[in-house]
């Protein structure tokens, strides 16, 4: 497992974060997304989505639990925060979604971790105590896939910083 | 004519007995306190196994509590879209049995055509042209209804919707999840004017974003708790009401101005908020505009606006081939 340490200094750069690594996702990958209300996580979807080239808004998938968007692949956007039960998620068409092809990025994927594939993206948003704008961001790759592009998920993020 | 109206595109699991469109025989939603007991309080539901759990259970009781067997039902009106693939489909598999078994017309409904038509329920026919603002866990939307049947989509939420931003706001403050009409309560004590929340005004005219906004009730908690003081919760939940609420307000408004209608029609869970009900009915009378709002019951995702709603579709004409799938994404127009 690899792990990168970022500190978002607003909203503008969360969302570059998530250009950055959405720039990098291809068929078949997996976002798992956590963080604490307010701390960027529709941000973090949105710019994902734009490198992604989906041109629609990118609405909250917490009530419909599912959106799925045409980009250059197609984004499915996941929000299991209602989801009260592992079953639940699994009565959603999980496993169609993973194996359906496209992109899948889940919203308080740390909630369903025994389900996630073995290989995927984590990103962790979280807010520092008593600031209001920073974020500190947590990246995980996990799997060979990962493993191999690290060198270039580490550029990306750099470079989003800059 | 009697309607059996089915509605599963989300939580609830939720069937009707409709006579002509206004009077209703049965209206029953499968998270009903009264109906806790037969479904062992695991309501409201999500995963399409509990929508199909619920459905024959309340279909028996929808028939019993309406006199009606299913030879009085002439026919059958079912949420097509939008929604939950999985949820949607239970639905409409048993619409399209139930219609194909006893011979009866199928009608496909629009979950949103659905809202507006709640208020036909409550009050009668509402002759176009008129402004919708539709406004749920799921929706916000302004819509423009030049004729019947017809609708203009004016603008809809970038983000979140107004129900989720509640929700979520309440969860935040501790008021549990879902926690929307408890914020409305709790906000009811506190002053509107105590924290001036930015009004989330976007670059396209009848647009909403409710995303900044819930993250500056976040900001400013965080931040008043980090100097040491507790924030007086009624207060940052009357201001975040405030905020939502005016924007929605002042949207509608403009939107009927802008298109030069003279009615305004509400719909959805939202519409249950004592703020929204308050600040619309005094701005609309101002403006010299008609307001229909449905009573709460009717606000909720139910069958009865269902069966309204393909009631009028019906008696234009329309019908519904069985083959009908359902559309996670159908658009309203």
């Amino acid at each position: 497992m690899q792990t990168l340490h970022v500190r978002s200094s607003s909203a503008a750069h969360t969302a570059a974060l998530g250009r950055a690594l959405g720039g990098l996702l291809e068929e078949g990958d997996l976002v798992s997304l956590s963080g604490d209300l307010g701390a960027g996580k529709t941000t973090f979807v949105q710019g994902a989505a734009a490198a992604l080239s989906v041109s629609e808004p990118v609405l909250s998938p917490t009530f419909t639990l599912v959106r799925t968007y045409a980009g250059r692949v197609p984004v499915h956007h996941v929000d299991v925060y209602r989801l009260r039960a592992i079953q639940d998620v699994l009565d959603l068409g999980w496993d169609e979604l993973l194996e359906g092809g496209g992109v899948v990025i889940v919203e308080w994927g740390d909630a369903i971790d025994a389900i996630l594939p073995a290989s995927r993206l984590e990103v962790r948003l979280t807010i520092p105590d008593g600031e209001a704008d920073a974020r500190e961001v947590v990246v995980q790759g996990l799997g060979d896939r990962w493993e191999r592009a690290w060198p270039t998920v580490t550029g990306a993020v750099r470079a989003a910083a800059g | 004519m009697r309607i059996l109206g089915i509605e599963t595109s989300c939580d609830e699991t939720a069937l009707a007995v409709v006579d002509d469109g206004r009077a209703v025989l049965a209206n029953l939603i499968s998270s009903q306190a009264h109906l806790h007991e037969r479904f062992g309080g695991v309501v409201p539901e999500v995963a399409s196994r509990a929508h199909l759990e619920n459905l024959n259970p309340l279909l028996d009781l929808a028939l019993r509590e309406s006199g009606t067997t299913l030879k009085d039902i002439d026919a059958i009106a079912v949420t097509v879209g939008p929604g939950l693939v999985g949820a949607l489909l239970v639905g409409i598999t048993a619409a399209k049995a139930l219609a194909f078994a006893l011979g009866l017309p199928l009608i496909g409904v629009h979950h949103l055509e659905g809202h507006i038509y709640a208020n036909v329920l409550a009050h009668g026919a509402i002759e176009p042209p008129f402004v919708a603002f539709l406004v749920s866990g799921g929706h916000t939307m302004l819509v423009h209804a030049p004729e019947p049947f017809r609708y203009r989509i004016l603008g809809q939420t970038l983000d979140d919707a107004a129900g989720e931003a509640f929700d979520k706001v309440a969860r935040f403050l501790g008021l549990g999840f879902p926690g929307g009409p408890e914020l409305d309560r709790l906000a009811m004590m506190g002053d509107p004017d105590a924290i001036r929340f930015p009004r989330a005004v976007t670059q396209r005219g009848y647009d909403f974003s409710l995303s900044g906004l819930k993250t500056a009730v976040v900001r400013h908690v965080t931040a008043e708790r980090g100097r040491g003081r507790e924030p007086a919760l009624e207060d940052v939940a009357a201001s975040f009401q405030e905020a939502v609420v005016e924007v929605q307000v002042d949207k509608t408004l403009a939107a009927a101005r802008d298109t030069g209608v003279a009615t305004i029609v509400l719909g959805g869970g939202v519409v249950a908020n004592t703020r929204l009900r308050a600040l619309m009915s005094t701005r609309a009378e101002q403006a010299g505009i008609r307001l229909f709002t449905p009573p709460p019951e009717l606000c909720t995702d139910n069958g009865a606006m269902i069966a309204c709603a393909g009631f009028y579709r019906l008696s234009r004409g329309d019908r519904t081939a069985l083959d009908v799938g359902a559309s996670p994404g159908l658009p309203l127009g």
